[in-house]
């Protein structure tokens, strides 16, 4: 029966965003105790983002299974509180930006008065400390700076955004530090202080082009989807994929308020639908009429449409739901791809068998790693009038079963709902949320044969500043009361 | 535990055996910087790593790739061949005197060789292996053949970057989703450790390159299972006001926040323009209460854009960077390798670390320790083992073989 791994292992968390978040979401996940700490002016960027802290999904992924306490930190007798939580701890962890943590009275000095053998983690952007230590960032700058931007996207065009990258490397390493310091503490004794940069933990996987330009003198750019010992190697336009939405239309007003949101008042004119049993009757040419607007846009479109008018618009993710009832309509087909990569001998003539082995395949220029490489550009245009003749699932399928390397660029909707390895693994887990209801929460990439990774709800804002006061730090119903009306809890 | 002779690192007390290829690396590197005696063991003829570039000075030699530097260093390495009778007794040798094993084999394998979990456990009962494969050890795409782009499409990253007029684009050069892997099974084993210091058991562990990557992506899942909508690709050239700007040497990310908390970025970036006689009064008056990406008007985006565009085209680089610190203002270069090898910040935590390539008649800059520790640091000590390096070490002086013994393991081609 698989256990909980950390159980008993406390954790005082004052992190926001991701990098901190998602280190300490580990350990929760793994079992241990965490309370995260923030305070109404000074909440977890997630929670702003939301129309209200307790309704962001995004928060809910990264903070699953931790208690939240609401501190204002301004307040000395928050700080006293906070100290207490740190004193309580196994391990103290911030990712503010380098010296804000030391301005509340909560540096690792001041913590280990209270907590002697405490193991405090810092993880900013640049470090603690140097000249750009307090130099504040998001995971889309460090990115930038650490390389990774640079060698994304096309020779002939600046780089795309690649997103907060980096936020993802450093929790990896974070988690291997604080587990390998409790070792080292169970055997010594001693805790200690780890300070971890964004933009050190990054670089060690850029490593191998560093060193290219420390030896070679190179700097690498931009290569697109090019590999030097591979091709074809890409993401190959596929089949468009036909998309359907569903349209909540139950009565006369909500008929009228679609037309009107559709930008087609005309159509609440129309006799044949006026009525509900009409509707119905009608409902082949109803669905023209509708399609002849929806198949135009996206899913996202008619929803963005619909919304204000407070039409509800749901996407079918099977699409064989559509037809089914008379208040389903086609919108326009999605762009898919998928990345193949042809790397060795074999491989290539499994790919060309997979195709169907097309006379072009035989010509000599592509008989060859090197011919494909010199060739790529019509190589991949040759590639793409087979693939775009199936849909990118089929495609990943006939070339994996055919022995070639091939996957799907899967979006929101295929790793959720038809990737059928991650439903297997399970890695998406159905949490309920007390206010936000059913949510996925991601779990652990790796699966251990003693120890479970139990994925449960994020906390809703403050939700156990009662327990942790009463029940761990041990104040009186009275002092926490007096904190309430002071604004201590806030 | 194996004899502690000196607590240098927070993993000193522990060994490693390291049977992984270019897919799993960076979970062993992690380990020995922390302080673990990682033996790597390679097949006789060394490991098909080293057949990565970049390689040094582009000499194509799996004694000089540079992607092989990269990702073992402070490690020792031994040949051997373990599809042997004799090779597979070795490996059992060794693992009753090591604390984990990692490898990335397909899955099947390393029962076929009677090597996997239940076969070690046997061995030694409290051993922990962590697998590394693409998708994982069972299920309908564990047989699937993978890429390094192909689990990086599969695992939703690439849906949303590059431009919308292109294919969608992975990270270019060396593959990323191997190291991705590597360090999640990095943390499977620390915690297996844990584990097993709270309970004496060992344990196994099924690592998933797939899901790897699939961790890191989720807000696709949020926002279509929150919204039923999907991020897609925008790139920089659509966006009237984007987050990447041409600069007088390249590109530089510089975002203009919406609401009234973006006004603390906002404002200072203005300050900075006007100090260069660069910021127009459309700017310099304008109510950043007001800004929001999404509703403001394209004319009052384009007025914003335009002055920041030419400022940025009038500066370095470097002076961007040195500007951003002085005016407090999140604009980061798009750095190449050039101007990280001369980051001042990097310089002034001493984060490069120079190791000796004596073979080279050089030496060689590394990234440094991933973290700076008041106790028993990471630490980058040693260059990545020649092919068999540390056979005589450790067969001869560690485990006690012949001379004898080891000129036959090697006339047999077992070493």
């Amino acid at each position: 029966m698989p256990k909980k791994l950390l159980e008993g292992v406390k954790i005082c968390d004052f992190t926001r965003v991701i990098v901190g978040p998602l280190t300490t979401k580990t350990l929760s996940d793994y079992g241990a105790e965490v309370i995260k700490i923030e305070g109404n002016n000074n909440l977890d960027v997630f929670r702003i983002q939301a129309p209200n802290p307790d309704l962001s999904a995004a928060f809910n992924q990264w903070n699953t299974g931790k208690m939240s306490v609401t501190l204002n930190l301004n307040d000395p007798r928050a700080r006293e509180i906070a100290l207490k939580i740190a004193a309580w701890a196994d391990i103290v962890i911030e990712n503010f930006a380098g010296g804000v943590i030391s301005k509340l009275g909560l540096s690792y000095e001041n913590i280990q008065k209270v907590n002697p053998d405490v193991i405090m983690l810092s993880s900013c952007m640049q470090g603690q400390t140097g000249p750009f230590a307090r130099h504040p960032g998001w995971g889309f700058q460090l990115s930038a700076l650490s390389g990774f931007s640079n060698i994304t996207g096309w020779p002939d065009r600046p780089p795309p955004d690649i997103g907060v990258y980096t936020d993802f490397i450093t929790p990896q390493y974070n988690v291997c530090l604080l587990i390998g310091a409790l070792l080292y503490r169970k055997r010594t004794g001693k805790g200690m202080y780890i300070d971890t940069a964004q933009f050190e933990t990054g670089l060690h996987f850029i490593a191998p082009l560093m060193l290219d330009y420390f030896v070679n003198g190179r700097a690498a750019n931009r290569m697109g989807n090019r590999s030097d010992s591979a091709a074809p190697h890409n993401a190959y336009r596929c089949k468009d994929e036909p998309r359907y939405c569903r349209i909540g239309i139950v009565s006369d007003e909500d008929w009228k308020k679609c037309s009107e949101a559709a930008g087609h008042p005309e159509w609440a004119e129309d006799e044949r639908f006026a009525a509900s049993e009409t509707r119905t009757a009608n409902r082949n040419e109803l669905q023209k009429l509708v399609e002849s607007w929806t198949t135009g846009l996206n899913v996202e479109d008619v929803m963005n449409a619909m919304s204000p008018a407070g039409i509800p618009v749901e996407r079918l993710v099977d699409s064989n739901e559509y037809g089914s009832a008379g208040n389903t309509f086609r919108c326009k087909d999605e762009e898919r791809w998928c990345a193949v990569a042809v790397t060795t001998g074999e491989e290539w003539l499994n790919f060309c068998r997979v195709i169907g082995n097309p006379a072009w395949t035989k010509e000599s220029r592509f008989s060859t790693l090197e011919g494909r490489k010199e060739n790529e550009e019509e190589l991949d245009r040759l590639v793409e009038t087979w693939t775009t003749g199936y849909l990118a699932f089929e495609v990943m399928t006939m070339m994996q079963n055919g022995g070639v390397p091939a996957g799907v660029v899967e979006d929101g909707e295929d790793q959720l709902e038809h990737d059928l390895q991650t439903r297997h693994r399970n890695l998406f887990r159905e949490v309920e949320h007390p206010r936000l209801g059913k949510l996925r929460s991601v779990a652990s990439p790796f699966k251990m044969s003693k120890a479970s990774c139990e994925v449960k709800s994020s906390p809703l804002l403050g939700e156990h500043n009662e327990y942790v006061l009463k029940e761990i730090l041990g104040y009186s119903d009275e002092e926490v009361v007096g904190f309430v009306i002071d604004g201590v809890l806030g | 535990m194996s004899v502690t002779t000196d607590d240098t690192g927070m993993l000193s007390p522990y060994r490693v055996l390291d049977m992984t290829n270019e897919q799993g690396l960076l979970c062993g590197k992690i380990l020995a910087d922390m302080g673990a005696d990682v033996i790597k063991i390679e097949k006789p003829g060394g490991d098909s790593s080293r057949n990565i570039g970049p390689y040094y000075h582009d000499e194509i030699d799996p004694e000089k790739s540079l992607y092989w530097f990269s990702y073992n260093t402070n490690k020792r390495g031994i040949t051997l061949d373990i599809e042997t009778a004799a090779g597979k007794e070795i490996v059992k040798e060794l693992v009753k005197t090591a604390d984990i094993v990692v490898e990335s084999f397909p899955p099947g394998y390393m029962k076929s060789l009677g090597l996997d979990y239940p076969s070690l456990e046997k061995v030694k009962p409290d051993i922990i292996v962590a697998s590394i494969t693409p998708f994982g050890q069972d299920g309908p795409y564990s047989r699937f053949k993978a890429s390094d782009i192909g689990i990086y499409a599969m695992g939703g990253y690439m849906s949303s970057i590059g431009d919308g007029d292109r294919p969608p684009v992975r990270i270019s050069h060396h593959p990323q989703t191997w190291l991705h892997a590597g360090g999640q099974a990095a943390q499977g084993a620390v915690l297996a450790l844990y584990w097993r210091e709270m309970t004496g058991e060992g344990q196994y562990i099924d690592v998933s390159t797939h899901d790897s990557i699939t961790r890191f992506t989720p807000e696709r899942v949020t926002t279509f299972w929150d919204a039923e909508k999907k991020i897609t690709r925008r790139g920089t050239r659509r966006a009237i006001l984007g987050r990447i700007w041409e600069c007088k040497d390249g590109y530089v990310y510089a975002i203009y926040w919406g609401g009234e908390a973006g006004k603390r970025w906002n404002l200072p970036l203005v300050k900075w323009m006007d100090s260069k006689g660069m910021a127009t009064d459309f700017l310099k008056n304008f109510d950043w209460d007001t800004f929001d990406l999404v509703h403001n008007p394209e004319d009052t985006l384009r007025k914003i854009a335009e002055p920041t565009s030419e400022f940025f085209k009038s500066q370095t680089k470097a002076e961007l960077l040195q500007g951003a610190l002085e005016y407090n203002v999140q604009v980061y270069p798009i750095n190449s390798a050039v101007e990280i090898a001369n980051n001042l910040q990097l310089k002034a935590r001493d984060y490069w670390v120079t190791l000796e390539h004596p073979e080279l008649g050089t030496s060689i800059m590394y990234p440094g320790a991933f973290a700076k520790t008041t106790e028993v640091p990471p630490q980058v000590l040693r260059r990545a083992p020649f092919i068999g390096e540390h056979n005589r070490e450790i067969y001869l002086g560690e485990m006690g073989y012949s001379e004898e013994k080891l000129r036959e393991l090697n006339e047999s081609r077992v070493i």
